[in-house]
């Protein structure tokens, strides 16, 4: 079967920097990909190309290929694509407008005028979003007004509410506290069942909770993917290792006192 | 502690009281004149104020009576038609600066010329819409002073508009596109809209500010003693008509220079009031 998504060889270089390094990488229907790696190290790059929200950005040259189900990205509208990869933010990015517009938004800017037909895709959003119960008695209030947690259920209700087939991830709970985490745990595997997802998190336990699979990445490069129960006991590369070693959880776990790794530094002097 | 610790305390007390007497100083020095001229204006304004003073036409020379009706309405006018053209030049300029003219020659020059027309007398703009548009119209109206006046609140719009939109965060940005919504309709509906409140600040402030121009208005509007709504014909404002009773010989003209200067300042004062409460309001919620 096709993957969903896949980069084959790629390369990116933001001008004469190069962020990625001969990327290559699938995702599978209906899985939850984690990518996890140090800060730097060209996880959001990547996510973005998958989107081609990398395009905007002047000075940026991709050689290889990135496919969305067998077809290239680059030969697809980006709003055409963006639509069915949707993705959402490390920072919650609530418009500034009502809960119900927010959430309408997409669907109102594709077309959809109907009131009634609004409302239920309102309505399903923000149900799959784990969100319906707390706001459906305010949903004309600002979004903005919600709490960090709940805002950033709403930005995943309004990506769902454009009836995505894959949702691309960055740190989405990075600026939450641990029960806003939680909650967006639950619902990343709630999601997971119909829709494709891929994961950024800097938090390891998350990437092990949640994901099928997990991809380390390493100064530009994948350096290791694999089933996450795997990857995470048996890593075949000792970069990874080295890397998984350094989480705290890990060695309290096994009762080891490993040594703490300093996070592998500024990669672009390679 | 050190033998002389009080004398270094006693003498910090005394630094900080000068510093703060100086500031207080300071303070008063700006606030004086604010207060007098409010003081002076509502005291010899206020008496002028009745209901005539806003619903009539100035009476016949020398005699009592009459108001400044006319020049209320004209300066309404004048702004209204300033404001009609300004503020989507103005906004339509600022965003492509802001959104599509980032880097480049033109919107550096654009931005070059735009803070050079902000920094022109308003003399000068009134000299220039005189030659522009009174001489070929062959008389003065009250479209050539609102052209005047648009000429000074287009600066301000384009300059407000743009540092707007550049603080909004870009990530609003990134979350629209990401919907698949193309570039032109996030911009829009999302980013002129989260700027909207700082847009519509700097258009009241500008506008408040546009309503008290004598200078340009006085070979462009010129003034009319009548009612006078034709956008063709000349109109009366209520800074002409502050310059022209204040420096007529009779007693009530001057009286009602001061009514009209206080409504003014009440104009003014309402637009940055204006200004303040939903910029303010917005930032809490
Ligand atoms: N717009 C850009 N212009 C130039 N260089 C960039 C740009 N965005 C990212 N980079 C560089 O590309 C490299 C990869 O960045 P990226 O944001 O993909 O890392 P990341 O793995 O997501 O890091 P983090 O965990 O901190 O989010 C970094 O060295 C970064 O400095
Ligand atoms: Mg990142």
């Amino acid at each position: 079967m096709t993957p969903v998504l896949e980069a084959e060889h790629l390369h990116l270089m933001y001008g004469a920097r190069p962020a990625l390094h001969d990327v290559t990488l699938d995702v599978r229907e209906h899985e939850v990909l984690a990518i996890i790696g140090p800060s730097g190290c060209g996880k959001s790059t990547l996510l973005r190309t998958f989107n081609r929200m990398n395009d905007r950005i002047p000075g940026v040259r991709v050689i290889g290929s990135v496919r969305f189900r067998g077809r290239s990205v680059f030969d697809i509208e980006p709003t055409s694509l963006r639509r069915q990869v949707g993705m959402v933010f490390q920072r919650p990015t609530p418009f500034p407008m009502s809960i119900f517009d927010n959430v309408a938004y997409g669907p109102r800017m594709h077309g959809v005028r109907d009131r009634r037909r609004l409302k239920e895709i309102v309505e399903t959003s923000l149900r799959r979003a784990a969100l319906w119960d707390e706001v459906k008695d305010k949903l004309s209030a600002p979004a903005a007004a919600l709490s960090g947690g709940q805002q950033q259920r709403l930005c995943i209700a309004r990506t769902l509410a454009v009836e995505p087939q894959v949702i691309l991830l960055d740190e989405p709970t990075s600026a939450l506290d641990p029960g806003a985490t939680a909650k967006i745990e639950e619902l990343i595997e709630e999601l997971a069942g119909a829709y494709t997802i891929v994961l950024v998190t800097h938090n390891l336990d998350q990437a092990e909770r949640v994901s099928d699979r997990v991809a380390f990445m390493l100064a530009g490069e994948v350096v290791e993917v694999g089933p996450t129960a795997e990857v995470f006991e048996r890593p075949r590369d000792p970069r990874t290792e080295r890397y998984l070693a350094g989480r705290p959880l890990t060695v309290a776990r096994r009762g080891v006192r490993g040594p703490r790794l300093a996070p592998v530094g500024e990669w672009g002097a390679r | 502690m050190p033998p002389d610790a009080g004398r270094w305390t006693a003498w910090r007390r005394v630094q900080e009281r000068a510093v703060t007497l100086c500031l207080l100083l300071a303070t008063g020095v700006v606030l004086v004149p604010v207060a007098s001229v409010l003081y002076v204006t509502v005291r010899n304004g206020i008496a002028a104020w009745n209901w005539a003073f806003f619903t009539q036409v100035p009476a016949a020379v020398g005699a009592s009576g009459g108001g400044v009706g006319n020049a209320i309405a004209g300066t309404a006018l004048l702004v209204m038609l300033a404001l009609f053209v300004a503020a989507p030049v103005g906004l339509m300029a600022g965003v492509y600066l802001s959104e599509f003219g980032r880097e480049g020659g033109f919107p550096r020059a654009v931005r070059v010329v735009n803070d050079a027309l902000m920094g022109v007398p308003t003399i000068v703009l009134g000299i220039f819409v005189y030659a522009a548009v009174v001489v070929p119209m062959g008389h003065f109206s009250a479209l050539a002073g609102s052209v005047a006046l648009a000429l000074i609140l287009i600066p301000t719009v384009v300059r407000v508009t743009e540092d707007m939109l550049r603080m909004v965060p870009p990530e609003l940005r990134d979350a629209g596109l990401a919907l698949g919504v193309p570039e032109w309709r996030v911009i829009t509906s999302i980013v002129l809209r989260a700027a909207f409140p700082g847009i519509l600040t700097g258009i009241a402030l500008g506008v408040a500010r546009i309503a008290g121009e004598t200078a340009p208005l006085l070979f462009t509007a010129f003034g009319n003693p009548n009612w006078a709504l034709n956008p063709l014909q000349p109109v009366s404002a209520l800074p002409l008509q502050v310059f022209l009773d204040a420096v007529s010989p009779y007693a009530d003209l001057q009286q009602k220079a001061w009514g009209a200067a206080l409504l003014l300042i009440v104009i003014v004062a309402c637009g940055n009031g204006f200004a303040r409460a939903y910029t303010y309001g917005r930032k809490v919620g």
